[in-house]
């Protein structure tokens, strides 16, 4: 027990130091940085719980953002709604998309990867939807979207800071609770609906019930870290939440803070922010060394883990 | 009798506890050994172990005069050691003939496939009729009966069965054992393991006794009533 | 209709080139390679440059097979590294590493070779076939990918070779147990699959000309192919494959790219249900 609170402590601090940095900064070019942090770590939050916990290869965070987020922004700007009721419906959106396809794998009994592929059809699906289908989008494929902060009359700068901050607790808020719930309940039922289904069908508990649970709480996860950035960065656009822009980050983000660990996704999350902003310094190789670096980190962590293991 | 196979002090860990505590055992060229147990007690754990599927954390494993213990599964192979699993035993989504291929190719080649076949036949000949089926399409005992002749075509000097007995009617153990009788009177070594003592006792000459990873006792079968109470004494007190 | 039906067998049949390579190192090396659809590009970007060069035909293709080759190492080196964990790790950490790879790829390729498109043309003859017309490019192609997968076919079940690999996939453990030297196995397994996406990728050029950025759109495609045709089947991926080209290149007539699109993943989610629990077969 006094590893988590350790853990908890650590988080505490560190969110205090960043929030109180985010307050004090004039730099917008930083504040943005706290955007893409927060969009990107709450996505591997997202996916520890689903994937590192409930073992559910999952390939549809970003698709679940982008439906939240589209959702929002379009039936605010089209059909006149509140922030607050625009946001609420994008979460609900997001939420019962997840939550209705990782049923549906579960019906299928479809088992790893394939639940992974079923999830990447739909995330598939829902690019060539938005990128294909002006209809669904009333024309429009990227477009602004005023946020709530500055529509009430806050400065830039003000709204940019307050934005930073919400990401910085719902990040650290997120994994503080998912820390909590670590080896309590319904922890262990998501843990077993993913490795041991059978364990909790002679106890007469149903998998698929807990997996659905899993798979909404991570969706409603994504689906509010999609509001979020949309409202922070006044825009939404189909290649934020694609897979090569969303998912696979999330994964690295859960994969570099070791998976199922709260506390190591913020972890993640930097390394992954410091990684995106190092390669873009490079320019237009980028890609080929974001990809060298990704190599080597985890040939090095392999070897590590490896010489942990021979011991 | 010679010793063709010698275990010694064999340790093994699997998953962070401990499945075999300081084993050792011997089985001499044309015996009938069993290691009988019940379920947990490491009976597989010794089997795969000595085919090279799992590596000790300490001990020695010796065969016709060799250390084999840091050799790989395929190496042991070549030189004799053969092992029938009690699961996944077949290819299944090959036919019998293939399987039996497959197990001749990898094996030492003694005798051309045409007459390891036959040689095979004569053991099993419900085999003969039926080399186009699909492996995975065979019953649990057809799929056990493949899987020993699978071991057998390959000319193997030590055969190991883990398990002989699970799965298979009274009917197709009979058969099995009947083979194992037979094949070790024409010089074949054989180690099994068996939770089913009276099974176990039909065949062997000699018997361990495993509780919990460790050998408790070695037993001649001279009188197999009175082993049975041995047995059955040693490991539930 | 007729040539629409060359085409889609063709692009079906070169898919399946490419997706049986993805299942077979997936079922014994346990990783599932995300650099996959990059041997295809990085074959078909070397024979570009080559042709652009002056090289003659023959050189080039040859040439651009090879390159495949240390592509593989690559990726048969990062499935070595993997292997003491379990399997789930190993599956994770896999497709972390096998990404890494594809990126350093795919990113290296279209900085370098950007306008290294691939194109194969061998004249503009047209056959008449009854009421159709088929142009002979097409027929080359679908003739040279069958021929492929032909001799896939009768390696993987006639050679001794072959049924290693057959067996080493269905049960590693029983092969390795038995004699066959599963890491050998593995290599040339993960060997094989790039030689032959990369000549999947040679001989598509022959129809449609071949970008150096195609690379993570075959893998995600070659991917989806894997899975709904069943990843412990070998011949079901071949099938997926042959239905997925058939579906894509009907619709895309018919339907426009992105409604094809749609229905390409409807297919896969249909195939991916059908072969749900499935079974093994190779």
């Amino acid at each position: 027990m006094g590893r988590v609170s350790v853990q908890a402590a650590a988080v505490a601090v560190g969110t205090a130091a960043f929030a109180a940095l985010a307050l004090l900064t004039e730099s917008v070019y930083l504040l943005r940085l706290y955007s893409v942090y927060a969009f990107h770590t709450s996505l591997g939050l997202a996916v520890t719980l689903l994937f590192g916990v409930a073992g559910q290869v999952v390939i549809f965070t970003g698709a679940l953002a982008g439906t939240s987020a589209y959702v929002a922004s379009l039936s605010s700007l089209h059909l006149g709604l509140g922030h607050a009721v625009a946001a609420a419906l994008g979460i609900f959106s997001g939420t019962s998309l997840g939550t209705a396809l990782v049923w549906l794998a579960s019906r299928w009994e479809l088992r790893g990867i394939q639940v992974g592929i079923l999830t990447l059809l739909a995330s598939l699906a829902f690019e060539a939807l938005i990128l294909g289908n002006r209809a669904v989008t009333f024309g429009e494929v990227g477009f602004s979207v005023v946020d709530p902060l500055t529509s009430s009359g806050l400065g830039t700068l003000y709204a940019l800071r307050a934005y930073a901050v919400a990401g910085l607790l719902l990040t650290s808020g997120l994994s503080l609770a998912l820390l909590r719930m670590r080896g309590g309940r319904l922890w262990t039922l998501f843990r077993a609906a993913g490795e041991d289904p059978d364990l909790l069908r002679t106890n007469a508990l149903d998998p698929v019930r807990y997996k659905a649970i899993a798979a909404a709480v991570s969706s409603a996860i994504a689906s509010a870290a999609g509001i979020l950035y949309v409202y922070s960065t006044g825009y939404v656009s189909p290649s934020t939440y694609s897979v090569a822009e969303a998912d696979i980050p999330a994964y690295l983000v859960a994969a570099i803070g070791g998976l199922g660990n709260p506390v190591g996704a913020l972890l993640g999350g930097a390394v992954i922010l410091a990684l995106k902003e190092l390669t873009r310094a490079v320019g237009p190789a980028s890609v080929a060394v974001y990809g060298l670096a990704l190599l080597s980190a985890f040939a090095i962590r392999t070897r590590a883990r490896k010489g942990a293991r021979a011991s | 009798m010679r010793s063709l196979l010698r275990v010694e002090g064999l340790s093994v860990r699997l998953g962070g506890s401990v499945a075999l505590r300081e084993v050792s055992l011997q089985v001499g060229e044309g015996e009938v050994m069993a290691v009988v147990g019940p379920n947990g007690s490491g009976k597989t754990t010794l089997l795969k172990t000595i085919a090279g599927l799992l590596r000790p954390s300490s001990g020695r494993i010796v065969f016709d005069g060799a250390d084999v213990t840091s050799l790989r599964p395929s190496e042991r192979s070549r030189l004799g050691i053969r092992l029938v699993p009690s699961e996944m035993e077949v290819f299944p989504a090959m036919s019998l003939l293939e399987n039996l291929k497959v197990s001749w190719e990898s094996g030492a080649r003694r005798e051309p496939f045409e007459e390891a076949l036959e040689r095979v036949a004569q053991i099993f000949p419900w085999i003969e009729g039926r080399l186009r089926v699909r492996a995975g399409n065979l019953s649990g005992g057809e799929r056990r009966m493949l899987a020993v002749a699978m071991a057998l075509i390959s000319s193997p000097r030590l055969l190991m069965v883990d398990e002989p007995s699970s799965g298979l009617s009274p009917k197709s153990l009979s058969a099995v054992l009947g083979s194992i009788s037979s094949l070790s009177n024409s010089g074949l070594s054989v180690l099994l393991s068996e939770q089913n003592v009276e099974a176990a006792l039909r065949v062997s000459k000699r018997v361990a006794v495993l509780r919990s990873g460790t050998k408790l006792a070695e037993y001649e079968v001279s009188d197999r009533t009175e082993v049975t109470e041995l047995i059955r004494r040693a490991i539930w007190g | 209709m007729l040539d629409l039906l060359v085409d889609g067998l063709s692009n079906g049949l070169q898919l399946s080139l490419i997706a049986v390579g993805m299942t077979v190192v997936h079922g014994i090396a346990g990783v599932l390679n995300l650099s996959h659809g990059e041997a295809v590009v990085v074959a078909t970007v070397t024979a570009s440059v080559l042709l652009s060069l002056g090289a003659p035909l023959p050189l080039a293709l040859l040439v651009a097979l090879c390159v495949t080759l240390p592509v593989g190492l690559a990726v048969w080196a990062i499935t070595r590294s993997l292997s003491g964990f379990d399997e789930r790790t190993r599956g994770v950490l896999g497709l972390v590493m096998t990404l890494g790879l594809a990126l350093a790829l795919h990113g290296s390729l279209v900085y370098l070779f950007p306008a290294a498109n691939y194109s194969l043309v061998l004249g503009t003859l047209q056959l008449e076939l009854g009421n159709f017309v088929v142009r002979s490019s097409s027929l080359v192609a679908l003739a040279l990918s069958a021929a492929a997968l032909a001799f896939l076919y009768l390696v993987l079940g006639w050679t001794r070779f072959g049924r290693s690999v057959r067996a080493t996939f269905q049960n590693r453990d029983l092969a390795e147990a038995m004699g066959i030297d599963v890491e050998r196995i593995a290599l040339m397994t993960v060997l094989l699959a790039s030689f032959f996406a990369g000549l999947s990728g040679l001989i598509r050029g022959l129809t449609v000309p071949v970008e150096p950025s195609r690379g993570m759109e075959l893998t995600v495609l070659s991917l989806v192919v894997s899975v709904a045709g069943g990843m412990r089947s070998i011949p079901g991926t071949a099938v997926a494959g042959l239905v997925l080209g058939l579906v894509n290149s009907f619709l895309a007539f018919f339907v426009g790219t992105y409604l094809t699109y749609l229905a390409v993943l409807l297919s896969a989610a249909i195939l991916l249900r059908l072969t749900g629990a499935g079974r093994w077969a190779g």
